[in-house]
């Protein structure tokens, strides 16, 4: 059930409409766009934290994908009537939604490192830091989801609730030195987040 | 507790002690600040400013003190669903934004003559801006679930989520070495400051916590009437 659930959200997000690819075009284009602001030199200098900021601006819009259709075409209620642990079940689809928004994001990102004239030992580090930020911050980004599962104006409401969870992590991501803090972070959030997405998920349904 | 989560005991209980308490608030307010701003001595290093204190540091402690009890009121409505700790965690949370709005502003105002800037990036700092952060998005999370039975929950959920927030502010200032000053009233050790300081801290600390109190019972009532309003209107329909 769980690598079914796991299986089942890669596939429909590759699928079209699935938006997987969106993501990391939307990364990208951020990237881009803070060049154009800053200019070269300035690039180059700050790279790694222009990526991290970018790649949370990605996730937040990875959010709404996240419970929202399933919530919507009732997926979610059948979800609740399996005999397995519901948070079970949330674990798989954040794993998913990691594997299948965030993963083409990091692949992107030694190349846009590179077009910063990153060193090689700059890029493995920013590449070390995202790799272990990106999944409490999907982690963290599925609570949003789950509080506005329902309600009118998602998007924004998302955006302005789990900005200040995403701040000590965003702090943790461009100091050098702190992945220990990162994995702790990691293993705090995904606890947290399968227990409250499970029982947000069951109150948004009733 | 549970005696008191019934609404209308709460409104019977809180008619008779609102008087007495707001008086009380009102007094030692007074008392405090006479004390604050002119009968204490002013600081050997800071002068004049440190009265600012008398006001940023209860704010602060009050900032963190309406989240506490919107948390444990959220614990208390998912476990034993008393309406009314609903509406004490909902209610709360512009007051607590207020408190957290006062501290960063005095804090301001007191950093720019003593650190010479408005704002710093320090630790302690930046965990109260996110904390005010937090009071807003939990604010425009309940005002989009207002009136609805299931967004009780989840507000109630967000809240307890939030409360991670609480001991990292409390002990940014030990954890990391930072700009803003250590604890100095409850610190192993005992109290670093002297009693002709302490006694307006204090006061205006308790005169702070009783108007949080009193605007709490106030807007407590007003929310439940609000609710009948609703209810009278719904049923005429």
């Amino acid at each position: 059930m769980f690598f079914a659930i796991l299986a089942q959200t890669i596939k429909l997000s590759f699928r079209k409409g699935g938006g997987a690819l969106g993501a990391a075009a939307f990364y990208v284009i951020v990237v881009t766009l803070f060049t154009f602001a800053l200019g070269a030199e300035a690039t180059a200098k700050y790279a790694a934290a222009i990526m991290c900021v970018s790649l949370l601006f990605a996730t937040i819009t990875t959010l709404p994908l996240l419970f929202e259709r399933d919530h919507e075409d009732g997926t979610l209620e059948q979800l609740l009537l399996q005999p397995v642990l519901l948070e079970l079940l949330v674990l798989a689809k954040i794993i998913g939604q990691w594997c299948s928004h965030i993963v083409p994001i990091l692949l992107v990102s030694p190349l846009l490192a590179l077009m910063a004239d990153m060193s090689v030992v700059q890029m493995q580090d920013s590449f070390l830091m995202l790799l272990l930020a990106s999944p409490t911050l999907v982690a963290i980004g599925a609570i949003s989801a789950a509080l506005t599962l329902g309600s009118k104006r998602g998007g924004l409401l998302q955006a302005l609730v789990v900005m200040p969870f995403y701040v000590p992590v965003l702090i943790f991501a461009t100091t050098s030195n702190s992945s220990a803090f990162l994995v702790g972070m990691i293993c705090a959030s995904l606890p947290i987040a399968c227990y409250s997405c499970a029982a947000l998920a069951r109150v948004s349904v009733d | 507790m549970h005696r008191l989560a019934n609404p209308a005991k709460f409104l019977r209980i809180s008619d008779r002690l609102f008087p007495w308490l707001s008086l009380l608030a009102f007094a030692i307010l007074m008392y405090g600040l006479a004390q604050a701003l002119f009968i204490s001595p002013p600081d050997y290093q800071q002068g004049d400013s440190v009265r600012i204190m008398y006001v940023h540091v209860p704010a602060a402690w009050l900032s963190m003190m309406i989240y506490t009890i919107m948390a444990a009121a959220s614990a208390s409505f998912l476990i034993w669903r008393h309406s009314l700790a609903d509406i004490i965690a909902r209610v709360s949370a512009p007051l607590g934004a207020g408190f957290t709005l006062i501290t960063l502003v005095t804090g301001a105002i007191w950093g720019k003559p003593m650190w010479g800037a408005w704002w710093v990036w320090d630790a302690r700092l930046t965990s109260v801006l996110i904390l005010f952060f937090m009071y807003i998005g939990y604010i425009a999370l309940s005002d989009s679930y207002a009136h609805q039975e299931r967004g009780k929950k989840i507000c109630a959920i967000m809240a307890l989520v939030g409360f991670v927030n609480i001991p990292v502010i409390r002990f940014s200032v030990e954890w990391w070495n930072t700009l803003h000053q250590p604890a100095s009233i409850i610190r192993s050790g005992g109290v670093a400051i002297d009693s002709s300081m302490l006694i307006p801290l204090f006061s205006m600390g308790a005169a702070f916590t009783l108007l949080y109190f009193c605007l709490l019972i106030i807007r407590v009532k007003t929310a439940l009437i609000q609710q009948k309003i609703r209810r009278i209107r719904f049923n005429s329909i």
